[in-house]
Order: structure tokens, then C-alpha cells, then sequence
């Protein structure tokens, strides 16, 4: 494990700044002993590499042609090389503050790295972190990260397969281009801006991709989500924000822009800054598309938070939708003693005339004598014993109908029912799954309750 | 869309078993009306593909001799080739039990093209070939099968191959008897999901996983209980740059099943999740919460938890949430657990309930860089805005990260009181009254930085203390 020194300023050269005992206190003043960059650093005698830190001054701030790799050294199962911004005072100190700005030019992260405190800015369309076949992830914490090119902003090209970024409190200026099944984890932080009209640009092939955002300011993001996920291309994936702050005027994905039910886009807990719950739930494939609707509701459903918004989920198929590629979503969890409520009802209210084969409901639930036990039931049409899924072939039985009152109902209102009295149950939480079989229904013709009646 | 009809004795050619509209009551008694196996319906003159469906009698019952694609001539997005058993005396009904079996080959017995989807039906596989089911090198979109058995009845043999990109597989009530493993090389990004069913045989999930993108596997609700060896066989570790997730939600297990160990994934990227699963004898609540990576394991543990906390199920067993971390783990490459471990609805508008401690009992000294807990919780004003609050150690306001470089402070001192408590006893404390919440289900994500923490060392308490 070494030691590497960054300030601007720094006159090191080959292993000049480099030490193998940590040093503490005041930052040194014999401008010999530190680098004047990363780049510096990083062509060292001995390079830095898997487990060493390059700790720079958080009076650290230089702008210069970048363009080199950064641990070149490594291994795919080392551990990271750590990048970390320091207090010049006390350099012992973690204190976020240095920054690189490189021109015409950015870096090359390899193998695993991590970062924190520090703030790096580029120009390039390569993409502030441009990938290669040997980056393996990257955590960075309490970043800012910047990508000033007018026309692609990225701040990562992922054309390897299966890199894993991961950000926390971390600012970001650009866009994602992702692929290759690789991750991208954001938790907390802001957008700061986009110069381009797309977040998540594609072509997310070669396996696919991960994103997953909790926390994170988007507020000040008025471009498009995602760029479309075209049906030539059907990798998995799989696109969740979490108690995001949005803007009302977000781009979200058409139906058209998801053209596979491997491609999926999901929002819990999301909202604009008007706090309207606008994007409290929003779960889309290439089957269809289910939202949060604010006007119809089952008049006892709960409200959203503190508001005073009551919600159905409002269901969207496409024309891809149908047994094979169902729209599948789960509801919000409820804890339910199916030992007492041992019956479960979801409501729905629609134009159409609904079939138990055009949607089902499916329950998995712990056994009351043996927990170990997985039971099923569902809603749908089966045929035989144990068999889970619906019937392919049959037109089905038209949906019981449901007397419970709505606001905003529409010209039927049915239920789905998940009777587990002939296997009881445990309380327990519980998911209810939903699929949708039936192809091509329509805005503002069918909702779903999003509380279940147990009885 | 066109309808193939097929049962054994059936001596269609040509086109002679294709219908283009659906044929309804009993099985039709004109033997060349329909084919006699799957081979023949798909060696129609007018291929079976996207929109059609291939109805073969419940009672059929043949052995080809010959390898076949399924759907090779689809497109994506195509609606899919739909291949469903039905009744023989009312044959516009769905009805399992047709059985179909390839005794030839030494590939892959079935090779799926872009989509489709089998209900009902017994594939089997007699002879020793790499799999019964592959996706085709080319193209699979997605296949489904729902109420089938799928058999591999000679050696060596693997339920399914995915080795190709984009493919996906879902299994719905499926009963899956391999030799090998149940599912190979599953990489480049594949993903299966099985709900419901049962692993016949001692024979692990999955084999040679991980490589090229990596892979996703859900399985909810299956029946594992034969399988008394290794659960997850050959996870590719540190060569492969593969993302990969495998998750069990009420799976049944046997409780001689051998976990995967901490060497078997690589460090970030790899997660393993059990939930709510438990093995035959039930009650002992040995796999109700299995949380690892390759930087470590958290893992419900029967004999250390806090004396007031909740009992699982419909046992008396109560919990606590053992650590184990490997020698890599460090801030700058954690162990993280995803899940929330203690969810609870918890009021944070109220001050009588807005911070939260997280009880732990253990055997070493732990500081607030070495263990953290994060809260992210909607805004008591507005829920728009997510609040965070941590446990560790921070530097300067809004980072939400630990400081990388400190020892950091011991842990403040907890007076729960535990069954089988350690030598310290700590909490991991989020306080929400400097940014008021509100009443909600609240979760927290956990990240251990202190490395090579062994076994019945530390234990983390399954519910918060509100306060």
C-alpha cells in the first residue's frame, strides 16, 4: 500500500510523491514531495494501483490535457485504487474541495476504483469516464462530476460488460450511455444539468443494463428519461428511481419507447415540485404501462403521505401484450393476517367487459402450519390443481362483480379474488402480483384499487 | 394465425394438419388431419411461427428421434409460437399431460427462437445431450412455459443452456428434473424467473454463471427441498466483470443444501438473496433472510436477538441479523445490504418516534466508519424532497458517505437487552428531528467497512428502537 501526493503546484516526479507511510498534519512545503496533478500521480515510477490511495490537497484545483488511464495496474479482483480529497490542514483528514478539470480530454478509470470528495470536469464527448474492456466498478462519494460538451455530455460510455457504478451524494452535469449489462446506483444528489435531451441514452444492448436511483435531485431535468429500447434489441432492462425529486415537465418514456417486456422503467415514491404525487407509481414494459391515477379512486383507499391524494393505479397495455408477454406489476405491500382475512379482494373499475384470462391476480403466501410452505392462489382462470398460471385457450368467465363505491367510476367495476381459505395462512406481507394478458386497452378505460379489501 | 394439431398416430404432411380456424370438440378421427409429433408439425409446409399455435392432444404421447428449433422464423416482437396441450374430447381446451420425447442428439434438444410459450406439456430428454432447452444462438427473445415437466432423463444432462444475450426465460409451475445442474451457463445478461414448481433431484439451480454481463435469476415459491448438496454451482469470481443477482423468496429448502461461500462470488457485483425461505422441517427459520456478496454475508441468526423483538411466523423463533465480512471488505469497497433489514412503519412526523436505533451485540469494538446505517425518508412538508440521515461518520453537511480516511468513534453504548448478547452491546442511531418525516415504511441500507468480521461476532438487532 503507497501513498500519493497531489497539489497544484507539485514539482514531483517519478516516485517523488509517492510515500509509503501516511503523512499527517500540514501539507507539505517542499512542492518536490507532491504532484501537480492525477495525471502526475498516475505516471509515477511505480504507478499507483490495486489498494493505494492518491490523496489530493481540497486546495487542489488545476485544469490540464487529461486522457490517462488510471490503474493500469490492477486486477479484476484487487482492491481499489482510492482517490480521495484531503484536508490540507490536516491531510490525514478526509476533506472534500480538489479539483481537475481536463481539457479536450478525460480519464480512464481500470479495473475497481473509488473516489470521494472530489470534483472532476471534462469536454469531451468520449465521456468523462470513458470504459474499457477492464473497468470493473467505480463508488465514488461526495463527487461532483462534470461533462461541459455541448453535444454528448456523457459522463460514462459503459461498452464493457457488467461494470458496476455506484454513486452517494454525488452532482452530476451529463448523461449515462449504457450498456452491457452494466449498473449504474445513484443514491442522493442532484442532476445539476443536462445539455442534452436525454438521461439514459442506449443502445442498451450487448446484455442490457441496470439503473437504479433513490434520492436523487432531478428536479432541474426537464429533457427526455430515456432514449427508446427498440424490439431488435431485447437484453434485459431495468431502469428504478426511487424517491426522486422530478421535474413536472420530465420526458417519460411513450409506450412505443419500451418495446419488450424485459425492458422495464419503474417510479415509486417519485414527485415534482408541486407535490402532487404525480409520479408516486409508474411501472412500464413493452406491455403496457401503469400509473398513478389521481381522479379515480375506491373513496376508502388511504392517501398518499401527508397529502391528500387518494390514487387508483390506471392500467395500459400494449399490442405486444398478451399470455406470453403479459404486463406484470406488483402492488404496494400490505401487512395481512390471512389467518383472520383470509380472503383478498382487488378492485377494479373499467369500460371494458373483463374475463378472469384477461387479467389475474397471483398471491404467494406462507403456509399457517408450515411456514416453510409456499401457497398460490390466483384470480385467474386455471385448470387442474397447482397450476399457477392461466389458461391460454380459454375466453374466460367475465369478473365478478364489485360493489364498492368510487370516485371518478367508469361503467363497470369488478374484483379480483384471492381466496386463501382452502390453505390458510399467516400475517404476514404480502405482495399481490398482477398480469395483464389482454392486448391494446386504452388511456382512461380500466383502474385498479390500490389497497386490497380482505375480508 | 394458424393451428398445428398433433397426437401420436397422426400421419399429416404437408400443410395436412394445419387449420386456420381452431377446430373444436373431440379429437378429430382422420389420422391426416393431424401430425404425429411436434417434429412434423414444425416440418409443415407452412412453418409454424409468431401468432400460431401447435395443439397437441393430452393424451399424445411420442419419442422423436430428431432435434428440432422451435420458432427459428419469428421475429422480435413477435407475439410468439404457442405450443399448449389440450383435451382430446374437447380439444378447444387447454389441458396438461401431452408428452413429447427426443432420444437423439448430444446438443440441445430443444433450440428456441425468439418467442413462444408451452403450456401443459412433458418435454423429455432420454439420452445424454448438453441440455433439453437452449436458447437459440441467435435469436430467443423470451419463452415461457407454464404447467410443464421437463425432464432429462439420461446423464449430463441440463434443464436449459442461456448463453446468448437477450435471452429470457420464465417457468410457471414447472417441475424440472435434471442431471447436472438445472440451469447452465447462465451469462451474457440471460434472465430466468420461475415461479412455483419443484427441482427434482439433487442438482444445483445453477452452473457456470456470471460470465460476459452476468445473469439474473428469480425463483419464488419452488419447491428445493431435494436439493441436499450445492445450491449454486461454479459461480465464474474474479475473472468475470458479469453483474449477476440471484434471488429465493419462499423457496422450500433442505436443510443439508450447501450456500454458497464468500469465495464463491466476486467482491460488488454478485448478490445472493434468500427471503422467507426455510427448509423442510419448517419452524427452524434456518434461510428466512440470506443476504450476501462476495464482501460478506448478513444471515438471520436463532440464537442471539433482542428479547422484546417479534417472533417469525407461526414459530416462537426470534432473530437477530448476523455480519460476516471477507478480508477485501473496506470503505472504498463495502459490504452492502440492499434490503432493508428492520422495515417498520414508523411515524417520523411524531417526536415522540423520530430516531431510530438499531440495536447490534458483538464481540468487537466498532467505531462509526467500520458500520453504518443510511435512512432516506420523504420530507415532513414535502414528500417530494428525500431526507437522509447516517449513523457514520460525515464530513461537512450533505454528504451522505462515510468518511473514507477516519478511525471514527467508538459506537454509543445500548442498555437492550438481548438473549445471547456479546461482550459490547451498540447502536447504530438515525436521527430525523433536524429535518422533520413522515409516517411511513421505513428501511434502512446497511454498509460494513470493517473487514474479516468471522462468524457469531456480530449480530444486528430485526427491528428499531423508536424514540
Amino acid at each position: 500500500m503507497a501513498w500519493y501526493y497531489v497539489k497544484n503546484g507539485g514539482t514531483a516526479t517519478g516516485d517523488g510523491g509517492r510515500v509509503t507511510t501516511q503523512r499527517t498534519g500540514a501539507w507539505s512545503t517542499t512542492a518536490s514531495e507532491y504532484y501537480d496533478t492525477l495525471g502526475d500521480a498516475d505516471a509515477a515510477t511505480t504507478a499507483p494501483e490495486d489498494g493505494d490511495f492518491v490523496l489530493m490537497s481540497d486546495l487542489h484545483t488545476i485544469s490540464y490535457v487529461g486522457g490517462f488511464n488510471l490503474n493500469s495496474g490492477g486486477i479484476a479482483s484487487g482492491d481499489p485504487l482510492a482517490i480521495i480529497s484531503v484536508d490540507d490542514a490536516n491531510q490525514e483528514n478526509y476533506k472534500p474541495g480538489a479539483e481537475e478539470t481536463y481539457t479536450s480530454s478525460s480519464i480512464i478509470p481500470l479495473h475497481k476504483m473509488f473516489m470521494a470528495g472530489i470534483s472532476l470536469t471534462c469536454d469531451t464527448s468520449l465521456g468523462l469516464f470513458q470504459s474499457t474492456t477492464t473497468i470493473n466498478s467505480l463508488r465514488a462519494i461526495d463527487c461532483t462530476f462534470i461533462n461541459n460538451e455541448a453535444i454528448a455530455p456523457k459522463i460514462m460510455v459503459t461498452n464493457a460488460s457488467g461494470t458496476l457504478y455506484q454513486f452517494l451524494n454525488v452532482d452530476i452535469q451529463g448523461y449515462f450511455e449504457i450498456d452491457g449489462y452494466n449498473k449504474l446506483e445513484w443514491f442522493g444528489g442532484t442532476l445539476l444539468s443536462n445539455l442534452r435531451s436525454v438521461l439514459f441514452d442506449g443502445p442498451y444492448d450487448e446484455r442490457g443494463a441496470s439503473i437504479f436511483f433513490e434520492g436523487v435531485d432531478l428536479s432541474s431535468y426537464t429533457g427526455s428519461l430515456m432514449a427508446a429500447a427498440h424490439v431488435t434489441n431485447t437484453d434485459r432492462l431495468d431502469i428504478k428511481l426511487i424517491n426522486c425529486k422530478l421535474n413536472s415537465s420530465l420526458g417519460l418514456p411513450a409506450l412505443a419507447d419500451l418495446q419488450y417486456i424485459n425492458h422495464t422503467s419503474r417510479m415509486y415514491g417519485c414527485d415534482d415540485t408541486t407535490g402532487d404525487e404525480l409520479f408516486n407509481y409508474r411501472v412500464q414494459s413493452g406491455a403496457g404501462l401503469v400509473t398513478n391515477n389521481n381522479s379515480k379512486f375506491t373513496d376508502s383507499s388511504l392517501k398518499w403521505y401527508a397529502g391528500s391524494t387518494q390514487s387508483s393505479y390506471e392500467v395500459i397495455t400494449s399490442t405486444l401484450c398478451n399470455p406470453l408477454h403479459a404486463l406484470v406489476f406488483e402492488l404496494p405491500i400490505e401487512y395481512v393476517d390471512l389467518s383472520t382475512s383470509d380472503i383478498l379482494r382487488v378492485h377494479l373499475t373499467t369500460t371494458l367487459t373483463l374475463t378472469d384470462t384477461d387479467i389475474a391476480a397471483y398471491l404467494v403466501y406462507p403456509d399457517s402450519t408450515t411456514n416453510v410452505h409456499p401457497n398460490w392462489v390466483t384470480s385467474g382462470a386455471t385448470i387442474g390443481t397447482g397450476n399457477y398460471g392461466v389458461d391460454p385457450l380459454g375466453a374466460g368467465t367475465t369478473l365478478p362483480v364489485s360493489t364498492v363505491s368510487w370516485t371518478g367510476a367508469l361503467s363497470n367495476k369488478y374484483y379480483l379474488e384471492l381466496d386463501t381459505t382452502g390453505d390458510p395462512g399467516l400475517a404476514a406481507p404480502i405482495s399481490i402480483r398482477i398480469e395483464v394478458y389482454r392486448a391494446s386497452i386504452a388511456a382512461t378505460t380500466l383502474f385498479i384499487a390500490s389497497e386490497y379489501e380482505a375480508i | 394465425m394458424a393451428y398445428y394439431y398433433t397426437k401420436t398416430g397422426g400421419t399429416a404432411t404437408g400443410d395436412g394438419g394445419r387449420a386456420t380456424t381452431q377446430r373444436t370438440g373431440a379429437w378429430n378421427s382422420t389420422a391426416s388431419e393431424y401430425y404425429d409429433s411436434v417434429v412434423d408439425a414444425r416440418g409443415a409446409t407452412t412453418q409454424p411461427g409468431d401468432g400460431d399455435f401447435i395443439l397437441i392432444s393430452d393424451l399424445h404421447n411420442n419419442t422423436d428421434s430428431t432435434t428440432i428449433i422451435l420458432n427459428g422464423g419469428g421475429v422480435d416482437g413477435g407475439a410468439g409460437l404457442f405450443l399448449v396441450s389440450v383435451d382430446d374430447a374437447n380439444q378447444e381446451n387447454y389441458k396438461p399431460g401431452a408428452t413429447e420425447r427426443i432420444n437423439s442428439g448430444n446438443g440441445s434438444q430443444l433450440d428456441l427462437g425468439f418467442s413462444g410459450m408451452m403450456a401443459g406439456i412433458n418435454y423429455e430428454t432420454t439420452i445424454d445431450a448438453t441440455s433439453l432447452l437452449r436458447a437459440n444462438s441467435a435469436t430467443t427473445n423470451l419463452w415461457k412455459f407454464i404447467d410443464c415437466n421437463l425432464t432429462c432423463s439420461s446423464t449430463s444432462t441440463a434443464i436449459l443452456n442461456t448463453q446468448k444475450a437477450r435471452s429470457n426465460f420464465v417457468f410457471i409451475n414447472c417441475d424440472m428434473t435434471p442431471q447436472t445442474e438445472c440451469f447452465g451457463l447462465v451469462q451474457d445478461g440471460a434472465s430466468i424467473y420461475w415461479y412455483g414448481g419443484k427441482l427434482i433431484g439433487n442438482h444445483p439451480i445453477n452452473s457456470g454463471t456470471g460470465l460476459d454481463g452476468g445473469a439474473f435469476i428469480y425463483l419464488e415459491g419452488v419447491d428445493l427441498s431435494d436439493v441436499a448438496g450445492v445450491l449454486i454451482d461454479e459461480m465464474l469470481t474474479t475473472d468475470s466483470l458479469g453483474n449477476t443477482d440471484i434471488t429465493l423468496v419462499r423457496c422450500q429448502m433442505n436443510f443439508l443444501v450447501t450456500l454458497p461461500s464468500d469465495t464463491d462470488f466476486p467482491f460488488t457485483k454478485t448478490k445472493f438473496k434468500m427471503l422467507s425461505c426455510d427448509d423442510s422441517f419448517g419452524g427452524g427459520d434456518l434461510f428466512r433472510f440470506i443476504y450476501q456478496t462476495g464482501l460478506g454475508q448478513a444471515r438471520n441468526n436463532e440464537s442471539v436477538f433482542v428479547t422484546a423483538n417479534t417472533a417469525w411466523g407461526e414459530t416462537s423463533d426470534k432473530s437477530s441479523i448476523e455480519i460476516t465480512t471477507v478480508a477485501e471488505c473496506n470503505s472504498r469497497e463495502p459490504f452492502i445490504v440492499e434490503l432493508p433489514i428492520a422495515q417498520q412503519y414508523i411515524d417520523l412526523a411524531s417526536t415522540s418516534s423520530d430516531i431510530l436505533r438499531l440495536p447490534i451485540t458483538t464481540t468487537l469494538t466498532l467505531t462509526d466508519t467500520e458500520i453504518v446505517a443510511y435512512l432516506m425518508y420523504p420530507d415532513g412538508t414535502t414528500s417530494i424532497q428525500p431526507n437522509w440521515v447516517t449513523s457514520g461518520a460525515t464530513v461537512g453537511t450533505g454528504n451522505y458517505g462515510t468518511d473514507p480516511l477516519g478511525a471514527g468513534s467508538t459506537l454509543p453504548t445500548s442498555t437492550t437487552t438481548w438473549t445471547g448478547a456479546k461482550t459490547n452491546k451498540y447502536h447504530l442511531e438515525l436521527d430525523t428531528t433536524g429535518d422533520p418525516g413522515q409516517f411511513q415504511a421505513v428501511g434502512v441500507r446497511l454498509e460494513v467497512y470493517r473487514p474479516s468480521i468471522a462468524v457469531n461476532t456480530l449480530m444486528i438487532a430485526t427491528e428499531f428502537e423508536v424514540l
